[in-house]
């Protein structure tokens, strides 16, 4: 028992052991609770099954239902508990179990197809607009007030406050179809058919090409954000005494800019970049649906349509565990970044 | 003797939404070499205003609207308002350092005192190896009774507010600048550090042949540093003398008036008189002499037109047409 109390006592005064259990207990809870709140969800994959058979091949119900409950290995009439248990008990070994609706397919290995186009495509454009953010946002600190701030600022005010599907839709709509200067339907898809994955150029351009309207819609909806918050981060930053007294040590404008400024600066950004790279796994479910990109957002959106509880159910599961584990990062990263910020025991 | 800074019929204006705030007016300054000048006066007088725009470093808001400003020092002479900025940076610190009031926020909080004091050294391409560079940085962390080791590896945010200063003291040190400027060197410290600043500053002063401009409101820490004192009054200088004259036969009402408001220990206890009135408002001075609404001695004639700083005994100047009346006592 003492041994057992000391070890306990020795975690809890470990803080990042601490963080990190804490997230366990995190996913658990999130993970649960989704499993509850997607089977609340009206209808089930058997009854949107059999309406697809009905409305699609003209069947009777009876023949539909027969020929649905034959298809499917799932037990809905199961108490959900005992469902949950199971869910678990597979959970802890790793299996997140088998689509219901693509049959035989793991779970698995569908985030394992659809998972990197998505990984990609966010990722680029977290890095496009983070980067060009910071430095348009404090190119514009240092211009306050002249009318390039003025013009930049009222842009970037407007982007970040449109919705990204809006944007998405209007490419889509204006660029894509009514102007055509894009071959939009030959876009669809992750990857043309017929190319090999492969360290080539054809296969390089070709994932670009694919991905270059998503990647688009999502650095117009979000560079805008970046620079408002760079702006004034920089801005509050000039006004510190240090500044000033590095101006007086005639430090070189460069080493102010980059050492004294910039890095003050990126500071209260770095959190919400850190938090930003968890929400890359989730993507965008509308922007992936409105360019029918295969990633993992179109998964997620196919399967919420057909009720595919596993896919659902795994597809959030990675979500949560990207996003809880993005802010543990955060929260670890910053106290390097910052020496003023030390984890130390107490919290 | 040999004069290190001239200050020449000096105008510094603030943009602000109501009009112009005439921070500077007219101001005539010299500092010789080796000495100790304070600038002392009220909030609001304009000395900080002074004091920055030795250096050029005032606020974008600000602007040097007349005046020269004459530096000469290390064989080179200088017309500082005129200076670009590249010629600027370099004169910076290593003929003129500053050291200012908030030293609580003077260093980056990211990186560590080392790392400021190798920053200055590069920017102003010391000819000194790392190793020479530490041994010098010792040394004047020493000379500002820090433990030099600990400090260098410290970030700032480590070190305790007094510590800061002694560090940016340290650091002004560190390209043997001809004059430093303390700016209210001690009005962010408990009291305990405020003496023992002053100490550091009068064994600085004994050690090393600076010339030190001290802008402060504290009288006390005047009396105890300077030679000079110059005592500035809605961004213009009334009084200006040695530090003798200045605080025991003023010839000014208003440093009269800011005598009379500090409490001292060696003085017998009187009552302490503060200035009746507040300062004036740097838009819309006053007409003639800019103290007269507080004054106790005016006359129809100073409402006229503003005194000039008239010689009243050698070195000891004032801007009081009355100041006869002040020396002999009268009031009438």
């Amino acid at each position: 028992m003492v041994r057992i109390y000391n070890t306990l006592k020795r975690i809890s005064k470990n803080v990042i052991l601490r963080r990190f259990i804490k997230s366990i207990f995190t996913i658990f809870v999130v993970v649960s609770l989704t499993f509850f709140i997607i089977r609340l969800m009206p209808s089930n994959p058997i009854q949107i099954y059999i309406n697809q058979l009905i409305s699609q091949y003209g069947m009777t119900y009876k023949e539909a239902e027969a020929l649905a409950a034959s298809l499917f290995s799932i037990d809905l009439k199961k108490p959900l508990i005992l469902q949950y248990f199971d869910f678990l008990k597979n959970l802890f070994r790793g299996d997140l179990g088998i689509s219901f609706l693509s049959r035989g397919t793991k779970v698995t290995s569908i985030i394992k197809e659809f998972l990197p186009w998505t990984l990609f495509s966010v990722g680029v454009s977290l890095l496009i607009s983070f980067t060009l953010g910071i430095i348009i946002g404090m190119f514009i600190a240092y211009k306050r007030g002249s009318s390039i701030d003025v013009i930049i600022t009222s842009i970037a005010s407007i982007l970040s406050s449109i919705p990204n599907y809006l944007i998405g839709i209007m490419i889509l709509v204006f660029v894509g179809v009514q102007w055509k200067l894009i071959p939009i339907e030959a876009m669809r898809g992750s990857l043309s058919p017929g190319v090999k994955p492969g360290f080539t150029w054809t296969f390089i351009k070709d994932v670009f090409f694919h991905a270059s309207m998503p990647i688009l819609t999502y650095v117009i909806s979000t560079i805008g954000g970046w620079i408002l918050t760079m702006k004034s981060s920089t801005l509050s930053t000039l006004g510190e005494d240090y500044v000033m007294v590095a101006k007086a040590r005639g430090l070189k404008e460069s080493r102010i800019t980059f050492s004294y400024v910039g890095r003050n600066a990126i500071l209260p950004l770095f959190t919400s970049l850190t938090i930003s790279l968890g929400f890359i796994v989730g993507g965008s479910v509308l922007i992936e649906s409105i360019f029918v990109y295969k990633g993992i957002g179109w998964v997620l959106w196919s399967s919420i349509s057909s009720r595919d509880y596993p896919v659902m159910q795994g597809v959030f599961l990675i979500i949560t565990v990207s996003v809880i584990m993005a802010n543990l990062l955060a929260d670890l990263l910053y106290s390097r970044l910052d020496p003023r910020i030390r984890i130390t025991g107490g919290e | 003797m040999e004069n290190i800074l001239k200050i020449e019929d000096l105008y510094i204006e603030y943009k602000a939404r109501r009009g112009l705030v005439k921070a500077v007016r007219g101001v005539d300054l010299d500092l010789y070499k080796g000495e100790t000048l304070a600038v002392i006066g009220e909030s609001g007088s304009g000395k900080t205003t002074l004091g920055l725009s030795i250096i050029k470093l005032l606020p974008s808001s600000a602007r040097i609207s007349q005046g020269k400003i004459w530096y000469q020092g290390n064989g080179k002479k200088y017309e500082i308002v005129s200076l670009d900025n590249s010629r600027l940076r370099k004169f910076r610190w290593k003929e003129i350092a500053m050291v200012f009031q908030s030293a609580l926020n003077a260093f980056n909080p990211v990186i560590k005192i080392w790392d400021h004091i190798v920053d200055t050294a590069e920017s102003h391409d010391i000819k000194m190896t790392r190793e020479e560079l530490r041994v010098k940085v010792l040394e004047l962390l020493r000379l500002v009774q820090l433990d030099p080791e600990r400090v260098l590896k410290s970030y700032p945010h480590e070190l305790s507010g007094g510590m800061r200063q002694r560090v940016l003291i340290a650091l002004a040190l560190l390209l043997d600048p001809q004059i430093i400027i303390l700016d209210e060197p001690t009005t962010a410290l408990d009291i305990l550090s405020q003496r023992s600043i002053l100490e550091l500053l009068k064994k600085i002063k004994e050690k090393l042949n600076l010339s030190i401009i001290l802008i402060s409101h504290d009288l006390s820490l005047a009396a105890e540093l300077a030679d000079r004192v110059a005592v500035m009054y809605a961004g213009s200088l009334v009084e200006v003398g040695s530090v003798y004259d200045i605080f025991y036969k003023p010839l000014h009402p208003y440093t009269m008036g800011l005598i009379r408001a500090v409490p001292t220990v060696t003085a017998s206890m009187r009552e302490l008189i503060s200035i009746p009135g507040s300062p004036p408002d740097l838009i819309n001075l006053p007409e003639g002499c800019k103290f007269h609404p507080r004054c106790e001695y005016k006359i129809e004639e100073c409402l006229k037109e503003e005194p000039k700083l008239i010689k009243a005994s050698y070195n000891h100047y004032t801007a009081c047409i009355r100041w006869e009346n002040i020396r002999n006592g009268k009031n009438n």
